[in-house]
C-alpha cells in the first residue's frame, strides 16, 4: 500500500482517510519522513521559514476548565492569575521596539472571560496596531471568537468584522485541540465544538482573514481521530483556501489534570508532522513550533515535512506552564543558525508569507 | 553544522536502522546508570541498575581499583584512553565516548570514529561507543553522527547518553543507528516542575516505551551487562 500512497502523494493528489491511517501506522519512520520530505521540497525546496513575532497573553483567567491546560486560572484572586491592562500589553510591544528589536507580528491569545467588555479586546488590537502600524496582528483563536459571540450576543461575523476594523489581520490556529467529540468532551468540554471551530474559520476566510490550524495530539485520541481531524481541515481548505499553516502540537503533560499521561515521543511527533504534510496537501505550510517540539526535534522536523520554524516568540507562557523546556525567546539570528545547521536555507517571512527574505544562517 | 557534506538524512537513517536491527536482532536496549563521582558521591536516580565512572574522575577516586571497590562496574573511556587495557584486565565493562561539536569538519568526526573503532577491536570488554556532544547538541548534527557510528561499527552498541541528549533526541537516535539508551533511568521520577523542570530522569517503563515506539524490541540491561528476562 505504501508504494501506491507514495505515488499519489508525489502527484499531489489528496489521500483518503484510510491512506492517512495507513501512513500513520507505517512501521518505518524514516521512510515516512522521506516521503513527506519529498512533498515538502516540491513545494518549498530547501527553504525553511521563520518570523519575528511577539506573543502576548492578555489574561490567563478562563472559565473553560480544560483538563489539558496548565496555563489558566479560574479566578482573578488565584495565585498566578493575571490580566494585562491595555497599557501593559502595548507596553510589551513598545519595549521590544524601543530596544531596537524587529517585531513583524503580534500573536495574541488568552483565556475566556465573561467579565470584560468587548471593547477590551478591540482596544487591545487597535492599541497594538497604533503602536506599530505596520505590524500584523494575529489574534484570538476560534474558541475565543466563538466565546465572544456567546458572551457579547453578536454573530461570529460581526465579532470578526469589529476586530478586523480594529486592526486584526489574521487568526491563530489554536483551540482546535482534537475535533473528535468523544475526546473533546473529556479534555475541553466547555470550548466550542469542532463544527463551531470550523465555522469561525470559514467565516474569517470569507471576510479575508487568513488563519492557521492546529491539532493537539497525545491526549486521549486514537490514530483514526487524528487523521479525521486532518481530513476535516483539508475539506475546509478546499472550500475556502484560507489556511496558511498547520501546526501539530504534542500534548505537554506537566501541571494539568491529564498529567499521568506520557508526552508523545519524538518519533511520534515526527510521524505526526510527516502525516500532516502528506494528508494536508492543500495547506501550504507545516509548522514545527519549536516551543512545543523542543529545538532538536523541531530542527529534525524540517526533514520530515515541516517548512516553518515559527518565530522569535518572546514570552510564551502556555507551553512553559505545561513543562516545556525550551527558551522563552529565540533571537532571529539564532533561529537562522539552527535552520542553516539543518542544511536548510533560512527565510524570514511576514505573517502572510508574502514577503520573504533569505537570511544568512 | 553539516554543510560541507552531502546531506541525505533519510538515506543515512534507512541504512543505519537496517544495520542496527541486523546487528542486534531487532532489539533496543536500555540501562539505568548512576555516576560515581569524586568523594564517593553517587549521582543519578534511585533504582538505576549500573554504577558508571568517568575516566576523568578516576584519579580523584584513587584509581580504577578504588572505583571498582566503591561499586563502579562500567567505565566511560575517553578516545585514545591509556587505561583501556587496565579496564579490560579488571573485568569491568566499558563504553568509549566520542566527543562531537557543532560545526566541526567531517574528517574530524571520521578520525574520532576510527579511533573508537580501534579501541573496540582491541578490547572486547569495550561494548560500545557513546557519542558525546561538546556544547549544544542539535538534532540533525547528532543524528548524522549516530548514523556514522553505526556504519563504522555495525556490531557494536551505539549508545545514547540520555543525561546529555535528553529523552526526545535520544529516542530519535534509535532510528539513526543507536541501539541503547543509557543514563538516568530510575524506578520513578518527579514531575518536571520548578527546580526539577530540567530533570533528565525517565522511568524504566518510559525507557521501554521509547525503545518500543522507535520500532525496536525493548530489552533492559542489568548492572553486570546481562539482559533482564524479556
Amino acid at each position: 500500500m505504501f508504494d501506491a500512497i507514495k505515488d499519489k502523494a508525489a502527484r499531489g493528489e489528496p489521500l483518503s482517510f484510510d491512506e492517512g491511517v495507513a501512513l500513520y501506522r507505517h512501521p518505518n519512520l524514516v521512510e515516512l519522513g522521506a516521503l513527506a520530505n519529498l512533498v515538502r521540497e516540491k513545494r518549498h525546496g530547501d527553504r525553511a521559514y521563520f518570523n519575528r513575532n511577539l506573543h502576548i497573553n492578555p489574561t490567563n483567567i478562563c472559565i473553560a476548565s480544560c483538563t489539558l491546560c496548565s496555563y489558566s486560572r479560574k479566578r482573578a484572586d488565584e495565585p498566578g492569575a493575571f490580566t494585562l491592562s491595555l497599557a501593559d500589553a502595548v507596553g510589551k510591544l513598545r519595549a521590544r521596539l524601543e530596544a531596537g528589536q524587529v517585531v513583524t507580528e503580534v500573536h495574541l491569545v488568552g483565556g475566556l472571560r465573561e467579565d470584560l467588555p468587548f471593547s477590551y479586546f478591540t482596544d487591545l488590537v487597535s492599541g497594538l496596531k497604533a503602536a506599530s502600524p505596520g505590524i500584523a496582528i494575529k489574534a484570538f483563536s476560534a474558541v475565543e471568537i466563538f466565546h465572544f459571540h456567546r458572551v457579547y450576543g453578536q454573530s461570529v461575523e460581526d465579532i470578526l468584522r469589529a476586530l478586523q476594523a480594529s486592526g486584526l489581520d489574521s487568526l491563530p490556529g489554536g483551540g482546535a485541540e482534537i475535533f473528535a467529540p468523544r475526546v473533546r468532551r473529556q479534555i475541553c468540554p466547555n470550548k466550542c465544538d469542532a463544527d463551531q471551530w470550523i465555522d469561525v474559520h470559514r467565516t474569517a476566510h470569507r471576510l479575508g482573514l487568513p488563519s492557521n490550524a492546529t491539532m493537539l495530539f497525545g491526549t486521549l485520541e486514537t490514530v483514526e481521530e487524528r487523521v479525521e481531524h486532518l481530513v476535516r481541515l483539508r475539506a475546509l481548505q478546499t472550500e475556502t483556501n484560507g489556511f496558511l499553516a498547520f501546526i501539530p502540537l504534542p500534548f505537554h503533560p506537566e501541571n494539568n489534570a491529564l498529567g499521568d499521561r506520557p508526552m508523545p515521543t519524538a518519533a511520534e511527533t515526527l510521524r505526526m508532522v510527516a502525516v500532516s504534510r502528506l494528508v494536508l496537501q492543500n495547506i501550504p505550510h507545516i509548522k514545527a513550533y519549536w516551543v512545543s517540539l523542543g529545538l532538536p526535534v523541531a530542527q529534525t522536523a524540517l526533514w520530515f515535512g515541516a517548512d516553518d520554524f515559527d518565530g522569535t516568540v518572546s514570552e510564551e507562557k502556555i507551553y512553559h506552564q505545561a513543562g516545556a523546556q525550551t527558551p522563552q525567546v529565540l533571537p532571529g539570528a539564532e533561529i537562522a543558525r539552527i535552520i542553516a545547521a539543518a542544511g536548510r536555507v533560512p527565510v524570514e517571512r511576514n505573517t502572510l508569507y508574502t514577503r520573504l527574505e533569505e537570511v544568512k544562517g | 553544522m553539516i554543510a560541507d557534506q552531502e546531506f541525505d538524512l533519510h538515506g543515512k537513517g534507512r541504512t543505519a536502522l537496517l544495520a542496527t536491527k541486523a546487528g542486534h536482532a531487532g532489539c533496543g536496549y536500555f540501562e539505568g546508570a548512576r555516576w560515581l563521582r569524586p568523594g564517593g558521591r553517587l549521582e543519578g536516580p534511585d533504582g538505576a541498575d549500573c554504577v558508571a565512572v568517568e575516566e576523568a574522575d578516576l584519579p580523584a577516586l584513587g584509581g580504577l581499583a578504588a572505583a571498582q571497590s566503591q561499586g563502579a562496574r562500567l567505565v566511560l573511556l575517553t578516545l585514545g584512553s591509556p587505561i583501556a587495557a587496565e579496564v579490560a584486565a579488571a573485568g569491568l565493562r566499558a563504553f568509549v565516548r566520542i566527543p562531537y561539536q557543532a560545526g566541526e569538519p567531517a574528517p574530524h568526526r571520521t578520525r574520532a570514529i576510527d579511533q573508537a573503532r580501534s579501541l573496540l577491536a582491541a578490547y572486547p570488554r569495550i561494548e560500545g561507543v557513546l557519542p558525546t556532544p561538546v556544547g549544544e547538541a542539535m538534532g540533525l548534527d547528532t543524528l548524522d553522527l549516530f548514523a556514522a557510528c553505526r556504519a563504522a561499527c555495525p556490531a557494536a552498541h551505539v549508545v545514547v547518553d540520555l543525561a546529555l541528549l535528553g529523552f526526545k533526541l535520544g529516542q530519535l537516535c534509535l532510528a539513526f543507528g543507536a541501539d541503547e539508551l543509557f543514563g538516568p533511568i530510575g524506578a520513578a521520577r518527579a514531575l518536571r516542575l520548578g527546580e526539577n523542570s530540567g530533570s533528565p530522569v525517565i522511568t524504566v517503563k518510559e525507557a521501554a516505551d521509547l525503545v518500543a515506539a522507535a520500532g525496536l524490541l525493548p530489552r533492559r540491561r542489568l548492572a553486570d551487562g546481562s539482559l533482564a528476562p524479556s
